[in-house]
Parts: structure tokens; sequence; C-alpha cells
């Protein structure tokens, strides 16, 4: 070994053991998670004016048993649970389909407006620095970066895993809208790692934050309000039941 | 030399894959592999969460369950470069107000010397600087970064021995003494 591989050696040493594991977001641990029930905070300002004025209601959904709260399951855990999304971007009304990279770009710092048409799901984005893209084809039976789907095949559930903190590709605060209800935008704590809104098999959308992991761990869930209180302009949700252990 | 110890066969359990074993025993490996091919801590934490999600939907690829961390070296590393390449097309259109301020850990100071090196090798095609990583850190044999990188294992010296060159082409146009 001559004298640059040497060096080069000591270099990727030197910057490897500068990551340590205190550095890393911590590992998915329920018991972590129990530490520090958190509240997801709904910005109501975001609703429709024509919001029904309702008591805030979080449903019964526990751990181990989805099927009781008829929610799909994650998309992350189980066999059934194939990754089907495709993202494709179209730059309307032109209709041409650009890269996973565009997508990956244009998302990044957009809003987005989700819709469900058929089996498809649409978004429309709101990108200040690309204003001639205005819409994003979600197309289920595909899996893409931060954009994952849920539930068995032709399920019209749909999960969006927002990496935080930090935000990287896709920012943290969004806007959806399903059929003629428009939901609030939402800010997840930062100290989650991941975020993800669905709707489930009863018809109603829930969320659910991830720590740490991915791959296996949704530390809470909620599900949200399909109206909000009268003159509330915030509405805190705490998380169904315990937080939900790691599934098979 | 330095070299990066990384487990072997016999390390692993013949069971099949065990994803939380599995990211409890070798994350923190994998990130740092991952920040030697991206840079930054951010996005090696993604690349390899990536992978062990890939590895969860998808269990049955891995055919040889001794076999998972080779796998999911293999995974990051393809991740990796697509991870750069998702960059160099973001970059064209993240507004200049976005901000781009480097990762924390970044922000601990090297060596200049380890510095000045590492910032050659970020100019590498990303090919090569895989290899000099999978070789000079992971302490692969060419037959293991043959694997890791999808290549043919006579590309691996040519593409170590280009790559070693450029550094030195680099470091020379700097002023740098090598």
């Amino acid at each position: 070994m001559n004298d640059l591989e040497e060096r080069l050696s000591a270099a990727f040493h030197a910057r490897a053991e500068q990551v340590r594991p205190e550095h890393l977001v911590p590992a998915p641990s329920p018991a972590t998670a129990r530490r520090r029930p958190p509240v997801l905070r709904v910005a109501v300002a975001a609703l429709a004016a024509g919001a029904v004025a309702a008591t805030v209601a979080v449903s019964a959904g526990r751990a181990g048993s989805p099927e009781q709260a008829g929610e799909p399951p994650i998309a992350t855990h189980g066999p059934q649970t194939e990754p089907v999304v495709k993202l494709l971007v179209q730059r309307l009304p032109a209709d041409e389909p650009v890269s996973y990279d565009d997508a990956v770009a244009t998302l990044s710092g957009a809003t987005m407006t989700l819709r469900l048409a058929g089996d498809r799901w649409t978004f429309d984005v709101t990108h200040l620095d690309r204003p001639a893209l205005t819409g994003v084809t979600v197309d289920l039976g595909r899996h893409v970066g931060y954009v994952l789907a849920v539930g068995p095949q032709g399920d019209p559930s749909i999960e969006v895993l927002v990496p935080g903190p930090g935000g990287r590709l896709v920012r943290a605060t969004w806007s959806m809208a399903l059929e003629g209800i428009e939901l609030p935008t939402i800010t997840p704590d930062p100290g989650y790692v991941g975020w993800s809104v669905w709707v489930g098999l009863d018809g109603r959308l829930h969320a659910s934050a991830y720590r740490g992991s991915r791959v296996a761990e949704e530390v809470y869930r909620w599900t949200l309000p399909s109206a909000i209180p009268s003159g509330a302009d915030e509405v805190e949700l705490v998380p169904v039941a315990e937080p939900l252990e790691e599934r098979p | 030399m330095l070299i990066h110890t990384e487990p072997g066969p016999d390390t692993v359990s013949a069971r099949p894959p065990d994803v939380a074993s599995l990211y409890a025993a070798h994350r923190l490996a994998l990130v740092r592999l991952a920040v030697l091919l991206v840079d930054d801590l951010p996005s090696a934490e993604d690349v390899v969460q990536d992978a062990f999600a890939e590895l969860a939907r998808h269990p049955e690829r891995l055919r040889d369950p001794g076999a998972a961390f080779g796998y999911l070296r293999t995974s990051v590393v393809n991740r990796s470069r697509s991870a750069l390449r998702r960059r160099r097309t973001a970059r064209g259109y993240v507004a200049p107000t976005s901000g781009d301020a480097p990762p924390a850990d970044e922000q601990v100071v090297l060596a200049e010397e380890h510095a000045t090196l590492l910032a050659a090798v970020r100019r590498l095609a990303p090919r090569q600087r895989e290899v000099l990583v999978l070789r000079y850190w992971s302490g692969l044999s060419e037959t293991e970064i043959a694997q890791a990188c999808g290549i043919a294992r006579g590309s691996v010296k040519s593409t170590a021995s280009r790559a070693l060159a450029v550094l030195e082409r680099i470091l020379t146009e700097n002023g740098e003494q090598s």
C-alpha cells in the first residue's frame, strides 16, 4: 500500500468514525416511545369553511388489531403489503411524464393536495418555483422513494412517509383533500422521523408517526376528525390507545 | 492500514432474516459506509433506512440469510449512487433561498489532510468512489467489491487504479503533496 492509499484509508476512517451511535436518529423502541406521548396538532385555519362542528373523535384502534378500526395493514409490515405506488409527475396539460428525480425535486418545498379518482390518486402540487407543474399522479401498483401505498392491491389507501427531522426531500407540512372534505395542514412533531396519513377501510383518515425507523415501527396513531369544533383554531389529538407494537 | 471490520457469514444467523436484529446489529456500520458515499449524515441515514425497508418488504429476495449483511451493503451502495444522482437533479430545482446548510456532523472538524483528501474523493466518479471506499474502508476483496458494485471482478482493479490516479492528479492540481 502506497502513501496515498494509507492516507485514503486514514481519511475514510476519520470521517466514518465521526458518525457516532448517538448522532443517529434513535432506534425505535416502544419503551422509548411511551415516555413522551405526542399530541398531533392540527391547524384548523386550513379547514374548509363549511366544516361541521363536532366533538373531536378519536376512534378505537388498537395495536395489532387494525381490522377493528376498519383499517388496512400498514404498508411495510406483512406479505400482503407489496409496495404499490408509482409516482409519476405530469406537467399539465401537456401530460408529459417526467422522471422520479424530477418528482423528488418537485415535491421538495411543494404543497400537495391529494385527490382520489377511481383507483388513482392525484396530487395537485403548488410549487412556487415551478408554477408550470400542477399535477402529480400516484399510480397504485409501484413503490418509489418516500411515497408508499398501503393496503391490499386495489385498496385506495395510501401512506406518505415524510422523512424528518430536517425534512430532507418532502417538506413535512402539507395539505390534502378527499371527497370534498378539505383537511388541515399537518405539521409533524420534528422529533419523529416518519409521518404518514392514510385512508382506512372505514373511510376515515388516519395519521401515524414513526420514530427512528421506517422499517417496522409505527409508534403512534391518530384518527383525524372529520370535522373540527366551531371556533377552534387548533385541535389536539391524543394518540389512539397505546403506542403500537412492532408488527410481524 | 486501517480496515473497518465487517461481519462475516459466521456472525449472522442462518435463520430467515430478522430485520429488527439486523437493524440493531448493522445499522451504524452501514450508515458509516453510506456517509462515505453520499457525504452527509441525513442522506446516509435515509439510504440505510431504505435498504432495511426494502429487505423488510421483500425478505424472499435474501436467499441466503447468512448473506444478509452483504445484501444490505450492496443495497446501500446502489442506493447511495441513486441518491447522488437524485441530488444532482434536485439541485437544478432547489430555490437559492431554500438553504443548504451542512449537516451538523460535517461541522466537526476533520484534520485538514483528511478533509482535503475527502474533498478530492467527492470529485471522483461514483463508481470510482465506491470502489475506493469498499477497498480502503471496508477492506473488501476484489470479488466482494465486484459483488457489491455489480461489476466484473476484473473491473475492480482497473477502476481502483484509475481512481487513485485521478486522486493524485486532483491533489497535485490543488498543490497537495501526495
